[in-house]
């Protein structure tokens, strides 16, 4: 019996005694929360399944969505290459025209004007006056 | 040491003002706000550092009533009580008057949580000065449970989360041993010392939500702002007599919320609320525009402000997200937070508590007189703010280890994360205290079983360590009984 209540720390294996037992709570929080899931859905006479729930809001933006994921991985992809400040003024002027649209000159010029004074303010104010490193 | 001179002002006033934006836009927060000003904090000694993160806690906190009443869409998730009646007010023409009732209970919540902060930090860190390894365990798994007793009918996804972030937290070396975990091969050097802080933050709580606002369109949820213009009733000091009372209980409930870790400022001003409603003498007044309703809410949410800084300055442990983002620049300026904090850095302290009532009485003047032109802000489109922010971000997750390509990457990964758990329902505050907290869990955890050879009897064998397993087993048998309830009223409805 005293030996259940015992837990030995061996030094080359102590690493590991924290990440198991956290993961075995995990599992059985996570296995609760399945069941708990599952009794809701037989209570509404539904049967349990993952494509009933919708992921996604009803007509989600497609665009916009998925399309600041790909400009996010593209500019953390070309940060190193182009720089802090060029791959600035293309991305934040790419993410304007993708979340304000392209309506009309307008709306692309302001974009414009932000991607400028943005990206050149915090490059200026961080990199030079405050002397942080920058891409 | 000046604690205190025109660049500490200037640079509070800054604070207070991005914060009042940050809040007043809906789908920006207080935490986002702190969280990617965080890099700036390298730039500047913790001192100036401290006038501008606090600024922009009370700015964004405070900011968010002027969408609430406006146009009843909560602009922080801690000003949803705030519409309730502050929005009927401003229907009848009352809007100015409303805004200028919000903000002086504002005001009013954040100096009292300001004197309970005062008050009750060095007594509560005298006690926890005596904490042996067993009992700094054991206020670290309390600050978990209590998470679970308050996440209202979604207890055990509360402490999944808490616990997931512990489990994060581990990803690297141990200190003890120098051997790794979780660590793919690839990413051996990277992942020496687990996941940074800063990635982890930036993206939980401002990436995500640019993939919210991107999935919904990024559209704005309202039309012009006509309510202002027209004027039936001035807001004059005297709205506030009789509210003495109501004020003083609003914010103390804000502040008793705000101390417990890992619930948010919707709670305090939704239970402030609650209990206004329960005292009143005219309930059936409430949400259709009392002066009550409205100032019990500003004072919980702002009452919140000083007592989420009570645990983290006494016990090391943060008592909401946006002060878990605060424990990030102290970690940056390698100032450990905990017990010995205040004993230690006493001059600290003190800059603590004048930078907190500098941001409260800016956060009023800058709103109360300017208030027509300060209510313009909820005009701002977030499509054009949002990639200026996106910007910020990379700037913050690229310095935190300066120049580290593999952090801006966690910045993103962590941002899909977070997007993912609103997605299924798991809180990401509980999320990052556990982030947070779980090194120093695993640290306490092993060295007190070293004390004792192993045995687990070492965590029920001294007195202090008792009543914290009290409080732990109270917190969830509440958390049981509350989940209970909740789940009634549900299925009542």
């Amino acid at each position: 019996m005293a030996e259940l209540f015992k837990i030995n720390v061996i030094y080359s294996t102590s690493h590991l005694v924290v990440p198991k037992i956290v993961t075995g709570i995990l599992i059985i929080l996570g296995l609760i929360i399945l069941v708990q899931e599952f009794m809701k859905k037989k209570k509404e006479g539904t049967t349990f399944s993952f494509k009933d729930k919708k992921f996604f809001e009803e007509n989600y933006d497609k665009i916009k969505f998925w399309g600041s994921l790909v400009l996010f991985v593209l500019y953390i992809a070309l940060l190193d290459i182009l720089g802090f400040l060029i791959s600035g003024l293309i991305f934040v002027f790419l993410f304007n025209v993708l979340f304000a649209g392209t309506k009309n000159i307008k709306s692309i010029m302001v974009s414009g004007i932000i991607s400028i004074v943005s990206s050149v303010s915090i490059w200026y104010v961080f990199g030079t006056l405050f002397n942080i490193t920058l891409p | 040491m000046a604690i205190f001179g025109i660049t500490q002002f200037l640079v509070a006033l800054l604070g207070v003002v991005v914060g009042i934006i940050f809040g007043a836009i809906p789908g920006m927060t207080a935490t986002m706000a702190v969280a990617i000003f965080l890099p700036l904090t390298y730039a500047y000694d913790l001192n100036t550092s401290i006038f501008l993160l606090l600024g922009l806690y009370v700015g964004g906190i405070s900011g968010g009533l002027i969408p609430a009443i406006l146009i009843n869409i909560p602009g922080t998730p801690s000003s949803i009580t705030t519409g309730f009646d502050g929005h009927p007010m401003a229907k009848r023409g009352e809007a100015e008057r409303a805004l200028k009732i919000g903000i002086t209970a504002s005001l009013l919540g954040g100096i009292f949580s300001l004197v309970c902060l005062w008050l009750f930090t060095p007594p509560l860190a005298r006690v926890a000065i005596n904490f042996s390894a067993v009992e700094k365990f054991l206020i670290i798994l309390f600050a978990l449970t209590i998470i679970a007793a308050l996440s209202k009918g979604n207890m055990i996804r509360g402490v999944f989360a808490g616990f997931l972030g512990v489990l994060v937290a581990l990803v690297g070396a141990f200190g003890d041993n120098n051997k790794l975990r979780m660590v793919p091969d690839m990413f051996k050097i990277d992942l020496m010392g687990g996941f940074e802080l800063l990635p982890v933050l930036i993206g939980l709580f401002a990436i995500s939500q640019m993939f919210e606002q991107a999935e919904i369109g990024m559209r704005r949820e309202h039309g012009p702002d006509g309510e202002l213009e027209k004027s039936t009733r001035k807001f004059s000091f005297k709205d506030f007599k009789g509210q003495l009372v109501n004020v003083i209980r609003s914010s103390g409930i804000g502040t008793f919320v705000g101390v417990l870790p890992g619930v948010g400022g919707s709670a305090a001003s939704l239970l402030a609320y609650a209990q206004t409603k329960n005292f009143s003498k005219k309930p059936e007044e409430l949400g259709k525009g009392a002066v009550e309703g409205l100032v019990s809410s500003e004072s919980a949410n702002n009452g919140l402000t000083g007592g989420a800084l009570i645990p983290l300055l006494s016990l090391g442990i943060p008592g909401d997200s946006t002060t878990a983002v605060l424990i990030g620049a102290f970690m940056l300026q390698g100032i450990q937070v905990g017990p010995l904090f205040i004993t230690q850095n006493p001059d600290i302290w003190n800059v603590i508590l004048i930078a907190l009532l500098l941001c409260n009485i800016l956060m009023f003047v800058v709103m109360f007189y300017p208030i027509k032109f300060i209510s313009k802000i909820i005009n701002i489109p977030p499509a054009r703010l949002y990639p200026v922010i996106i910007i910020m971000c990379i700037v913050g997750a690229y310095t935190s280890r300066s120049g580290n390509m593999f952090d801006v990457w966690s910045l993103l990964l962590f941002g899909i994360i977070g997007y993912v758990f609103s997605k299924i329902g798991i809180p990401s505050a509980p999320f990052l205290i556990g982030f947070i907290l779980g090194g120093d869990l695993e640290k306490y955890f092993i060295d007190a079983l070293k004390g004792s050879g192993g045995n687990l009897g070492v965590f029920f064998s001294r007195p202090i360590g008792w009543i914290i397993w009290m409080l732990i087993l109270a917190s969830i048998a509440y958390a049981v009984w509350d989940n209970n309830k909740a789940k009634k009223a549900a299925e009542l409805a």
